[in-house]
């Protein structure tokens, strides 16, 4: 399998580097109780439909790692055996009791969430409370998902926009775990022990760093029940050694191809070194992004490319806020022989905003919908149990819900120029992946 | 009697959707105004749905719902120009709409207060497009950089094209929503003109208004605007569908570049209120859904064959479609072994009925699914859409009763039927 793939490398996948050098408030009644073994709390009962979510989050992620996988692994690995159920018995019961315990591993935390019906609460809870403290991560079971997900991860490298994803975090981070996807490379599987996972478990799932979070139609018993379990649950987690990614050096901007003959469009991403989630900035950073790229149709890039000449039909910019500045990029797709064209529209209304930042009546629009359609943020109760350990995690403080317009309407254009102009003047990776021009 | 006692416990949970908080009125054009009131969270969402998808379009024009579905935001009389969307996120809304086999729904979600807005712009735009030339000809290269992207570069997605488009020959949900590129290019304009003429008027839609709404207020404001506007000139709603009688499998291999090969296999099936449509969607999360379902197991856990393995089946549908089986293969020397596995698992209940257990885990599935819909007041909208554009949004109702009523026999009955090659389409999607 292995050979199969460097074949397509060498054949198909032509890689060439180039120039590179290197509406307002929201009323949230939720509380929070903070437990004698350090972990938190944060619930919120509602009994409009019989379902409950609980949330954790982890303060673990490839942040952490000594070998890339780890954490995206034993995340994974958690359903996959405890000191008392086997992988297929956790399965049977997940699926019997129509509960799901979703992971999610991102480039700063680890999140699990249990949606379970009311009937099933109790069932679902101590599975679930299992699978979180005593997961045996099996050998064999181990095996198996290191196939499938190596097998996965080579699917998804064909895929043009995760291919193109790829290397621009290697070119903006580096080898900083910024810099790959949190899923991990193909190649460095083997390199990966069931040990490392024991050992990635034992040093970061210790409760008293945990932020848990209960939403739905749970009663104060319920509430005690969790609080009991997540108490009678003693360890002290160590203290994260997190490492600032280091920026590019780089003189000039960088072009990487990728050449794909199968491919009728190409996948283009622009990127830069965005803007940390806990940067004072990030406000007048999300209004720019807001008003550039990621205001769905009416942005300046959507209008530009797509409304006004039809050369895309998806186009947008992004941002990752993390604990560092994450990745902040424009991607597009358009007809091969586009590309060109495309890229300079883009590069053009870049340097306009961050020469110029934005007029008085743009900034108007941007907060009216950003305020606005904040409550939509959280308009479901999943959406809520999952935010609710952000606000622990991220210092957003539990006054976030309504002080949250007042952020958003403190922004001043100057604000707008400063953060753009700040971010932009970096120079930019350009990775196109897509069939060659003639 | 452990089965009796769970069915039980499912009918009291169940009528939580009861009709109190769910209201129609029919206004006197035909428009149907179906209010959703649930005060949980302050949101309000609005849907236009007009019961016209890709199987209502002419041949040689697939694609056409949808290329209209884009021409709704460029302008209508009152508000003319691209300004649909800015309007709406001016408000603190998003919109957005999607186009099906079956239907094409509009939408907005916004704080309650701004409901009007979506009513001024949705009943401007039911009775008032503007359809101009030059924007005509930039959403029709849009739409074909849209087709560029989800399918001449996505070969699963295209895999999926071929094996629909094989496997009916004469019936309309052969061809894909998206339209065959030919197909793209030869609408006109005037085409177009038509085409919404025909069916973009209010007895051909309905309107869905959920959420944290005070229903007598809305419904008035919705008179409004919308009463006024004509019914269809002459509604051909129901056309005779029918599929010729197909003689053994029918086979198609896509070379695409890929890593994982894929196996899809597709069987013809019935949709609701057809009987047979429940006890096959039961038969879905015992055979695909779920990592303890029998494929799942044989296929990835035991064999190690696949890397996943899924079935989905669409009961809700205006006319019957198509039951899947789609497994990412690890090695496409193995593709033969995995369908044959695939068959196996299919002959194994024709032999033997499904476990009371298995059933009864289908059966709970179904009971959380409903219930963690309605988590959100826009996906709670949209099954009870769904249920109206196959008759009406009470039949939800039905459907939970008569699923409940499925029995093991019944599986063993739909599997017999059904899972036979007279109605079986594979599509291979292989490595170059």
């Amino acid at each position: 399998m292995k050979s199969r793939f460097i074949l397509y490398i060498s054949i198909i996948l032509i890689l060439l580097l180039l120039n590179c050098q290197k509406a307002g408030a929201v009323k949230m009644e939720f509380k929070t109780k903070n437990l004698k073994n350090g972990a938190k709390v944060k619930y919120l009962i509602r009994e409009s439909i019989p379902i409950a979510y609980l949330t954790v989050l982890i303060p673990a992620s490839s942040l952490d790692e000594k070998k890339i996988s780890q954490a995206y692994l034993t995340a994974q690995m958690l359903t996959h055996g405890t000191k008392k159920r086997s992988a297929r018995q956790i399965e049977d019961e997940i699926d019997f009791l129509a509960i799901t315990i979703e992971k999610k591993v991102t480039h700063d935390y680890t999140m699990l969430t249990l949606s379970t019906t009311k009937r099933n609460l109790k069932s679902a809870i101590e599975l679930f409370f299992d699978i979180l403290k005593n997961p045996t991560f099996p050998e064999d079971e181990f095996r198996k998902e290191i196939s499938i997900l190596q097998k996965s991860l080579r699917q998804l490298e064909e895929d043009p926009s995760h291919l193109a994803t790829k290397y621009m975090l290697k070119d903006l981070f580096g080898k900083h775990p910024y810099g790959r996807v949190v899923e991990g490379e193909p190649d460095k599987l083997s390199e990966l022990t069931r040990e490392d996972l024991v050992e990635f478990y034992q040093k970061f799932y210790k409760p008293d760093s945990m932020i848990f979070s209960i939403v739905g139609s749970i009663d104060k018993n319920d509430l005690e029940e969790i609080s009991r379990e997540i108490e009678n649950w003693e360890g002290k987690s160590i203290k994260r050694e997190l490492q600032l990614p280091q920026p590019s050096d780089r003189d000039k901007p960088c072009e990487i191809i990728i050449k794909r003959d199968d491919l009728t469009q190409s996948t283009i991403l622009i990127g830069f070194v965005g803007i940390s989630r806990k940067d004072p900035k990030f406000y007048a950073f999300s209004v720019m992004n807001y008003i550039l790229g990621g205001g769905g149709l009416t942005s300046r890039l959507a209008k530009e490319v797509r409304e006004e000449r039809g050369l895309a039909y998806s186009v947008y910019s992004t941002f990752s806020p993390y604990l560092f500045p994450g990745p902040f990029y424009v991607e597009v797709k358009t007809k091969a022989e586009n590309t060109k064209r495309v890229i300079e529209l883009i590069l053009e209304e870049l340097n306009k905003i961050s020469k110029h930042g934005v007029t008085d009546e743009e900034l108007e629009e941007a907060k009216a919908f950003l305020i606005g359609s904040f409550p939509l943020r959280f308009d479901t109760m999943k959406k809520i149990a999952e935010f609710l350990p952000l606000l622990d995690f991220y210092e957003l403080g539990d006054e976030y819900f309504s002080k949250y317009p007042e952020y958003i309407n403190g922004i001043k254009s100057v604000d707008i120029l400063n953060v753009s102009s700040n971010v932009l003047r970096q120079n930019h990776v350009t990775v196109i992946v897509g069939p060659q021009l003639k | 009697m452990k089965f009796l006692s769970v069915t039980l416990i499912l009918l009291l949970f169940f009528p939580l959707m009861v009709e109190g908080y769910i209201q129609e009125t029919l206004l006197n054009n035909g428009l149907k105004v179906i209010t959703v009131e649930d005060h949980s969270t302050p949101v309000a969402v609005f849907q236009v749905w007009y019961r016209v998808g890709a199987i209502d379009e002419p041949d040689g024009k697939s694609g056409i719902s949808h290329l209209l579905e884009h021409l709704m935001f460029r302008g209508s009389k009152n508000y003319p120009g691209n300004v649909f969307s800015k309007i709406i996120q001016l408000q603190g809304g998003v919109d957005n709409a999607f186009t099906t086999k079956d239907y094409t729904v509009y939408f907005q979600k916004l704080t309650p207060a701004k409901l009007d807005i979506s009513i001024d712009l949705e009943s401007d735009r039911m009775q008032n497009l503007l359809l101009q030339k030059e924007d005509f000809e930039l959403e029709k290269k849009i739409v074909l950089e849209e087709r560029r992207q989800r399918y001449e570069d996505d070969p699963e997605n295209l895999t999926f094209e071929e094996v629909i488009g094989t496997a009916f020959k004469a019936h309309p949900y052969r061809r894909p929503v998206i339209g065959w590129t030919e197909d793209i290019l030869s609408i006109t304009l005037e085409d177009l003109k038509n085409y919404y003429k025909k069916n973009y008027c209010p007895d051909n839609a309905f309107i869905i208004v959920a959420g944290d709404i005070e229903r007598e207020k809305i419904l008035q404001k919705i008179r409004e605007k919308f009463e006024k506007i004509p019914s269809c000139d002459k509604l051909q709603r129901i056309r005779t569908l029918y599929e010729p009688r197909q003689y053994g499998e029918r086979r198609i291999i896509l070379k695409r570049k890929t890593h994982l090969p894929m196996l899809v296999m597709a069987y013809k099936v019935p949709a609701y209120p057809e009987n047979d449509s429940l006890s096959l969607e039961l038969l879905s999360t015992i055979l695909g859904e779920g990592k303890s379902s029998r494929l799942y197991r044989k296929l990835v856990i035991e064999k190690g064959l696949a890397i996943d393995v899924g079935t989905s089946n669409s009961p809700i549908s205006r006319d019957g479609f198509l039951f899947f089986i789609v497994t990412s293969v690890k090695d496409a020397n193995k593709i033969d072994e995995v369908e044959r596995i695939i068959r196996q698992e299919i002959e194994n209940i024709k032999q033997e009925p499904p476990s009371n257990r298995e059933i009864e885990k289908a059966k709970n599935q179904v009971e959380a699914s409903f219930l963690f819909s309605q988590d959100s007041v826009f996906g709670h909208a949209l099954i009870l859409g769904r249920f109206e554009i196959i008759g009406s949004w009470r039949m939800i109702e039905r459907y939970k009763e008569d699923i409940l009523k499925i029995s093991v026999e019944d599986l063993q009955r739909v599997t017999k039927k059904y899972f036979i090659d007279d109605n079986l389409t594979v599509g291979i999607l292989l490595p170059l």
